[in-house]
């Protein structure tokens, strides 16, 4: 039992090892990618297409949902209590701090990480990665590369566009519900809208996207020969995925609370 | 340096999911030879075929080109080696999200980025002509049949005009008239002095065109002969095509 314990930890270690590396590889492509990555534009511009232009609908969706749940449910109670101006400061922390970024998360992996998963096994699979290997290009630079750039870049966009329909968008219901002026409302969201606010939001999705992407990647170019493990690849992207956003959402959350 | 042999393998061994598929093997292949990797299915003649192209890296042991470990090889060096190399895969491994244009466009930019577009659509043309290809080219590869796809796979290898071809399985699930028409080329690349190192398991394709061969038997070499010596023993050739065969 010992023995397999001690097994299974020099697994682990090694896969974060070679996660780690890959990460490393993948990030020193980066710069390089700019300058002479013409070859790979198009794949980039096609990642920016799938992964945020695609859930642009589904995060309006849920954006203007959950701000309105949130104001809905938040307002009577709130005023119950002769604070009812704190709804603002409220609909800020959920949507634009805490539940955007981590929403928007959410949407990426279930829509774009398992994509990117199975399309780059089933790429192992056929021997494309291969052939890419056989003319000179590194399939890091030119497969992971774009995507990885491709998923920081549409998880930061839809968790902008998220933040502001959810906030500007659940006003249309609000304005069904009560008297609120669009002034007012916008005005108030405005004054407890702080630049830490937005840079947590920012750095969460920042986080978000290396931490999808990676773990997408990685489990794609981990295949080796079977086509019954593309869709565990993408199983296993989906788990990993969700446990180290929501483990960083937590680590970013509590030093945010702790520095304040 | 004249002796040098063109690509080296020495000692070595691959293993994938904790099984060993090749175990020590040292050959030797010298410039302008046309070897094959005979031996039954599964024994790894395809592994070993790709250790020398250097697509994988071996587990142990070192494979060498122009006596330089090819895993340690930089960027610029990786790049000339694979100019100077091209690899023909058994399954054809068409990029299946680009055209063929986008497919035979891409060594080209990758190794000559300077390259005008007109240029690169001479060059383009005149390996579709040379290996026989003459559909349409702003087309995927599913839109292909079986031998058209090993026809572009071809014009793929062929685009930058490499000294070295690797062949795995190339004539496999073609017809009669498609495989003739790819050992012409290779007939024609074998006169222009290339070298080939091919994977086969079609016994009269392997006397027509092998100067040597190498049998890969449950991923260790169990013979390594000139075509000559295959030729004229014919028990050692019976021996071989039982190996084959089994």
């Amino acid at each position: 039992m010992v023995r397999s314990i001690g097994a299974g930890i020099i697994q682990k270690c090694e896969e974060t090892v070679y996660v780690l590396g890959f990460f490393g590889k993948t990030l020193r492509g980066v710069f390089p990618f700019f300058y002479r990555g013409q070859a790979s534009w198009k794949i980039l511009i096609m990642q920016i297409l799938f992964t945020f232009v695609e859930a642009l609908g589904i995060s309006s969706l849920l954006a203007v949902a959950i701000g309105s749940a949130v104001y809905v449910v938040g307002m009577p109670l709130l005023a119950n209590f002769s604070q009812a101006k704190l709804i603002y400061p409220i609909l800020i922390t959920i949507i634009t701090r805490e539940l955007g970024p981590l929403l928007t998360a959410f949407i990426i992996i279930a829509r774009s990480a398992t994509a990117i998963a199975t399309e780059v096994a089933g790429m192992v699979i056929s021997h494309e990665i291969e052939a890419y290997i056989s003319i000179g290009m590194d399939p890091v630079d030119h497969i992971a590369v774009p995507r990885f750039l491709g998923v920081i870049i549409s998880l930061i966009l839809l968790n902008i566009y998220f933040s502001i329909f959810g906030l500007a968008g659940s006003f249309l219901i609000i304005k069904v519900l009560n008297s609120t002026s669009a002034g007012d409302y916008f005005n108030n969201i405005l004054q407890n809208l702080t630049i830490a606010d937005i840079f947590i939001s920012l750095l969460k999705s920042l986080v978000f996207g290396i931490i999808i992407a990676t773990i997408a990647n990685v489990q794609g170019f981990s295949v080796e020969r079977a086509s019954t493990e593309v869709p565990q690849a993408g199983l296993r992207t989906v788990g990993s995925s969700f446990g180290w956003c929501i483990l960083a959402d937590v680590v970013i959350s509590a030093l945010y609370y702790m520095v304040q | 340096m004249e002796d040098q042999p063109l690509i080296d393998l020495q000692g070595v061994s691959f293993s994938a999911q904790n099984k060993q598929v090749v175990g020590n093997v040292s050959f030797q292949i010298q410039k302008g030879e046309t070897f094959a990797l005979v031996g039954p299915s599964g024994g790894g003649k395809s592994t070993v075929l790709k250790l020398a192209a250097g697509l994988i890296v071996p587990t142990s042991g070192v494979v060498s080109f122009r006596g330089q470990d090819i895993s340690k090889m930089n960027r610029h060096q990786n790049l000339a080696f694979r100019r100077e190399t091209a690899f023909v895969f058994q399954d054809s491994a068409l990029w299946a999200n680009q055209s063929l244009r986008q497919t035979l466009e891409l060594p080209l930019k990758i190794h000559y980025p300077k390259m005008s577009e007109s240029r690169r659509m001479v060059q383009i043309a005149k390996v579709l002509a040379e290996v026989g290809y003459r559909k349409h080219l702003d087309i995927r590869p599913a839109q292909l049949s079986m031998g058209e796809q090993k026809l572009v796979a071809f014009a793929r290898a062929m685009i930058l005009e490499p000294d070295i071809f690797f062949l795995d399985e190339w004539t496999e699930s073609l017809d009669e008239v498609g495989a003739r028409n790819l050992i012409n080329i290779v007939k024609r690349k074998q006169q222009e002095g290339k070298t080939i190192v091919f994977v086969s398991h079609d016994f009269e394709l392997i006397r027509e065109l092998a100067g040597r061969m190498c049998m890969i038997m449950d991923g260790r070499l169990s013979l390594n002969v000139s075509g000559e010596e295959f030729i004229a023993n014919d028990t050692l050739a019976r021996m071989i095509k039982r190996g084959i065969a089994l």
